[in-house]
């Protein structure tokens, strides 16, 4: 009778220790259970913002719950991604949209309290590449005649994009590098304006995204776009810098995508991976997209990983060229 | 030099300008030289405030500015709490707590259990509708701390 | 005419829906203290997501308008603006309600806006291909010069001293550069980790105006028997047309500015409603009613509000360039449905563009009637005792505050300015210059800077900065507007000094409580 009694005391314990132990895991069958809570780090409206709420606007097919967004704008980024490595939460429910290389490249120049150590990327939905644009009545027809003009006038050539350290400034710096000449280089507050000071004539050139510059051709000319290959889907006449002998490539490529804080666990990281990159591919959600003039490019995390760590490198080497103003 | 109303006003004024000095010149040169340039125009209108009131003096009156401390204080303090308490205690229930605190200290007349009563009443239904629209209808997260 | 051909398709059933229950919500938010328009707008775009394009853009548009005109609501009840735009209206709206003119004050609110929001809508339509050429020669040199222009008015805001409005701006501005700047890269003044986002506007603006107004209502509501401060007899309709429609110089100052100040891009459409009223003072018989409330002031200020509304939507729908933070939010909002600013917008989605016009021009009629009706509620309103108001308008504040940005830094920023500013108003200085240097700093800064850096590469910053008729014209408008200031502040003072025969001068009793 004594054995009979530790048994099933043994027995329940046993289950019991099984249950708690299982209990704190969530099981993927369950995750998600309550909707996503999605950072965008820039302000509602924006280029980033409207991508961002089209691609996940599916998410209950696809994820299971649906995506909200949270718009967290502020220093070009930073307040909303600070925020995010500090109060988001590992368990999987709070992503955020990230932008490269603007993150990186913050995270070096600035003060950030988010890096590529303590984020990590779950899917890539869109690229947009920077592409040189002037004018509709500038003097200027090719990139050979930018670089002409910069040569023969030193620091004369002013070129406009938006901000400091962002997709357009990297592609301004490269170009600068390759054709040895030097530029003026004026950062504005967004994409917009730099855009408008082209049109507007304020400016002689201008770096923007091939999105905003595809919506406006008939102000501006665009002469050449900073990616590896040309824009079949929206500029196919367009040649790339590569194309015109300049050692422009892909790094100031502005890539959109969805990150999470390092510290989700793997299995979640996969489940939100291949669910997104599922998302993204969604025929109504392309056809939105392109309407946009916003190019869909899906990528996976793995990839990701490695392309943020090659460019954290070459941004450090490239930064550190700079002068300090 | 009597120290009236409106001159302790221009000599409050002279003070942050001072301090604005200050604060624009401790950063570096660069990226700075607006606020300077903004510093410098708020000290010049500080000093040309004090020296108008020192050589055309304005109102008569004198003594020290009323302000009607007894009446303000509680305010002050709830406001503080309140802003330590949003983030600990959720959103909702601080604003109702301090909706219900405000609105039982400034009562006028004898307060009353009943009284209070009902301003927890009408505080619930405030922030009810405040739900509503804001939670349900608009979506906007509030940080939830403890309680919602 | 292609407008006349989509009428009928803005007053069908689903549309027309949006467009009456778009300008009551938008109305009642506007009236609403602590929460702004931008923010509305913001947040409901959203919902239009899962509308059709046509129907979503409605709905927007019409939220843009009346909450706008609904913001003056609260402006002359509670001394609260519901936007930067309203600031002007309440310097002699709340002075015409506590002589117990409030419904008139309403009525002329609505009256007028109608008329300049539809004169705003009207250039959009018609003027708009001749107007963008406009728009585009607007660069940063011109853009600083306009700033400056927007600052050297802040002055004479008020009837309190001009020095302490000029005191109050340039603080104002030296907070605007707190944070981070995207042009220099540099991050300035953070002395708390709360200030990294800066200074904004919309917790600037709430907590300057609402929690002062919160601590002078919990100041004297022991003692009170009750809300009611002041009348609000019931008038007559008509005669307010009527008195309202006489005022053509008011109206049309009024309207001209806001579509000028509209059209020029960049975030400075706020400050439409504050040049006109400057400009209605300067042009006015009886310039010393001002600020005690002159009728002419809420018409002249409101009239450029909504004539700013259309007239915004100039350089965002040709070029995409908002020309005030709302057309911003707007802007998100048509991109979302796939609709891109541009020529292509009256071509190839002419329904949906010309849809959206023809409500606005209605929404503008529907906005006297709403708003009327909706004035009848204000004698509600103002019974509230003031314990239950101050404790709505905290939390109102409270929420407000934060939905803008989802920043909690925001809200503290808000009420710690709040009350610094109530012992700001005990020594004179008022909230409106500060929040119009707060809205004028960051835009003057940003241009200077980038003026600067386009001299640089240019012919040099003389030559860059004053040439061109455009700048020419901006400074020579800031040196009268300055000139003016002075002169004005110098006869004043010698009224004063005029008034009493030995040399203490009388000060008016209300120069320092002037923004109760």
């Amino acid at each position: 009778m004594t054995i009979h009694a530790t048994s099933v005391k043994r027995q329940t314990a046993s289950t019991l220790a099984v249950c708690l132990l299982l209990a704190p895991l969530p099981s993927l069958a369950d995750f998600p259970e309550k909707p996503l809570n999605l950072t965008v780090a820039y302000s509602a409206g924006g280029a980033t913002d409207f991508q961002a709420r089209i691609v996940t606007s599916k998410g209950d097919e696809y994820l299971g719950q649906p995506v909200t967004v949270i718009n967290r704008p502020g220093a070009g980024g930073q307040i909303g991604w600070n925020q995010f490595v500090s109060t988001g939460a590992t368990d999987g429910y709070d992503i955020a949209a990230y932008n490269v290389p603007h993150f990186i490249a913050q995270s070096i120049m600035y003060d950030t309290d988010y890096s590529i150590e303590n984020l990590q990327p779950i899917a890539n939905w869109g690229a947009d590449p920077a592409v040189l644009i002037v004018g509709k009545d500038s003097e200027f027809d090719s990139i050979d005649d930018v670089v002409e003009y910069a040569r023969a006038n030193p620091g004369k050539l002013t070129v406009s994009g938006a901000g400091l350290y962002v997709g357009h400034h990297i592609a301004a710096l490269q170009l600068q590098q390759s054709a040895e000449v030097t530029l003026k280089y004026l950062p504005t507050s967004g994409g917009v304006d730099a855009l408008r000071f082209v049109v507007g004539g304020q400016v002689m050139a201008g770096f923007n995204n091939l999105s905003d510059a595809f919506r406006n051709q008939d102000r501006i000319k665009i002469l050449g776009i900073a990616d590896l290959e040309r824009s079949e889907d929206f500029l196919p006449d367009v040649p790339t810098f590569i194309e015109a002998g300049y050692d422009v490539d892909d790094t100031s490529l502005n890539l959109r995508g969805i990150m999470v804080p390092r510290g989700v666990d793997a299995e979640t990281v996969d489940y939100l991976s291949s669910n997104f990159i599922d998302m993204f591919q969604d025929e109504g959600i392309a056809e939105q997209m392109k309407e946009g003039g916003s190019t869909l490019r899906v990528m996976e995390a793995s990839d990701l990983e490695a392309l943020w760590k090659q460019q954290q490198a070459y941004l450090t080497e490239l930064f550190a060229q700079l002068e300090t103003p | 030099m009597m120290l009236t109303k409106p001159r302790q006003v221009a000599l409050g004024a002279l003070i942050i300008a001072l301090g604005l000095v200050a604060a624009s010149w401790a950063g570096g040169a660069y990226g700075y030289s607006f606020p300077r340039v903004v510093s410098l125009i708020v000290l010049t209108l500080a000093v040309v405030l004090l020296a108008v009131e020192i050589l055309a003096p304005g109102q008569a009156e004198e003594g020290a500015i009323s302000i009607p401390w007894g009446s303000i204080i509680p305010a002050l303090a709830i406001f503080f709490l309140l802003l330590l308490a949003l983030r600990i205690l959720g959103f909702y229930v601080t604003t109702l707590v301090g909706f219900v605190v405000i609105s039982s200290v400034y009562m006028p007349g004898l307060s009353s259990s009943r009284k209070i009563l009902l301003n927890i009443v009408i505080g619930t239904g405030f922030l009810a509708v405040l739900f509503g629209v804001f939670t349900a209808l608009l979506k906007v997260q509030f940080p939830k701390g403890l309680l919602l | 005419m292609e407008l006349l051909h989509y009428l009928p398709q803005v007053l069908s059933g689903w549309n027309l829906l949006i467009l009456i229950g778009g300008t009551i919500v938008g109305l009642i938010l506007g009236a609403t203290p602590g929460l702004s328009p931008t923010m509305a707008v913001a947040l409901l775009i959203p919902f239009t997501f899962k509308m059709d394009a046509t129907s979503g853009l409605i709905l927007l548009g019409v939220l843009y308008t009346s909450t706008v005109a609904g913001g003056a609501v609260s402006a002359i009840l509670i001394n609260i603006p519901g936007a930067p735009a309203n600031i002007a209206t309440m310097l002699d709206g709340h002075p015409m309600a506590k002589a117990g003119k409030a419904t008139q004050a309403l009525y002329y609110c609505f009256i007028s806006s109608a008329v300049g929001g539809v004169l705003g809508v009207l250039v959009l339509i018609f003027l708009t291909p001749y107007l963008v050429n406009v728009a585009l020669k607007f660069g940063p040199p011109e853009l600083f010069w306009t700033a400056i222009l927007g600052i050297t008015v802040i002055g004479s805001l008020g009837s309190a001293s001009v020095l302490k409005g000029l005191l109050g701006g340039a603080i104002g501005v030296w907070i605007s550069l707190i944070g981070f700047n995207p042009v220099t890269g540099t991050e300035r003044f953070v002395f708390s980790e709360h200030l990294q986002g800066g200074i904004t506007i919309i917790p600037a603006l709430i907590g300057l105006f609402a929690i002062p107004q919160v601590l002078q209502m919990v100041e004297g509501a022991k003692g009170a028997n009750g809300g009611e401060r002041f009348d609000m007899a019931p008038t007559s309709v008509i005669k307010a047309i009527i008195f309202n429609l006489k005022k053509v110089k008011a109206l049309v100052i009024g309207s001209l500015s806001g579509i000028i100040v509209g059209i020029i891009p960049g975030a400075g459409g706020q400050i439409a409603g504050l040049i006109a009223y400057d400009q209605c003072k300067k042009f006015s018989h009886n310039k010393d009613n001002f600020g005690k409330g002159e009728p002419e002031g809420i018409i002249a200020a409101e009239s450029a509000n909504n004539a700013m509304v259309g007239a915004s939507l100039v350089p965002m729908l040709s070029l995409g360039i908002p020309g005030s933070p709302t057309a911003a939010v707007l802007l998100g909002g048509l991109l979302i449905q796939g609709l891109f600013p541009g020529p292509d917008l009256f071509t190839q989605h002419a329904s949906v563009a010309w849809t959206f016009m023809g409500a606005l021009l209605i929404s503008q009629i529907l906005l006297v009637v709403c708003g009327l009706w909706i004035s009848g509620i204000g004698k509600y309103v103002i019974r509230i005792p003031r314990h239950i108001m101050a404790a709505a308008v905290t939390t109102l504040a409270i929420f407000g505050t934060y939905s803008v940005q989802n920043s909690f830094s925001d809200v503290i920023i808000m009420m710690s300015m709040g009350s610094l500013m109530y012992f700001g108003m005990q020594y004179g200085f008022t909230p409106g210059p500060i929040v119009l240097g707060i809205i004028l700093g960051p835009i003057a800064e940003t241009n200077f800077l980038q003026s600067q850096m386009l001299a640089q590469a240019g012919d040099g910053m003389l030559r860059y900065m004053f040439g061109g008729w455009l700048n020419i014209l901006l400074v020579s408008l800031c040196l009268l507007s300055v000139a003016y200031s002075l002169y004005a502040s110098w006869q004043a003072r010698k009224t004063r000094q005029r008034a009493t025969p030995d040399h203490r001068v009388q000060v008016h009793p209300e120069a320092n409580h002037d923004a109760h």
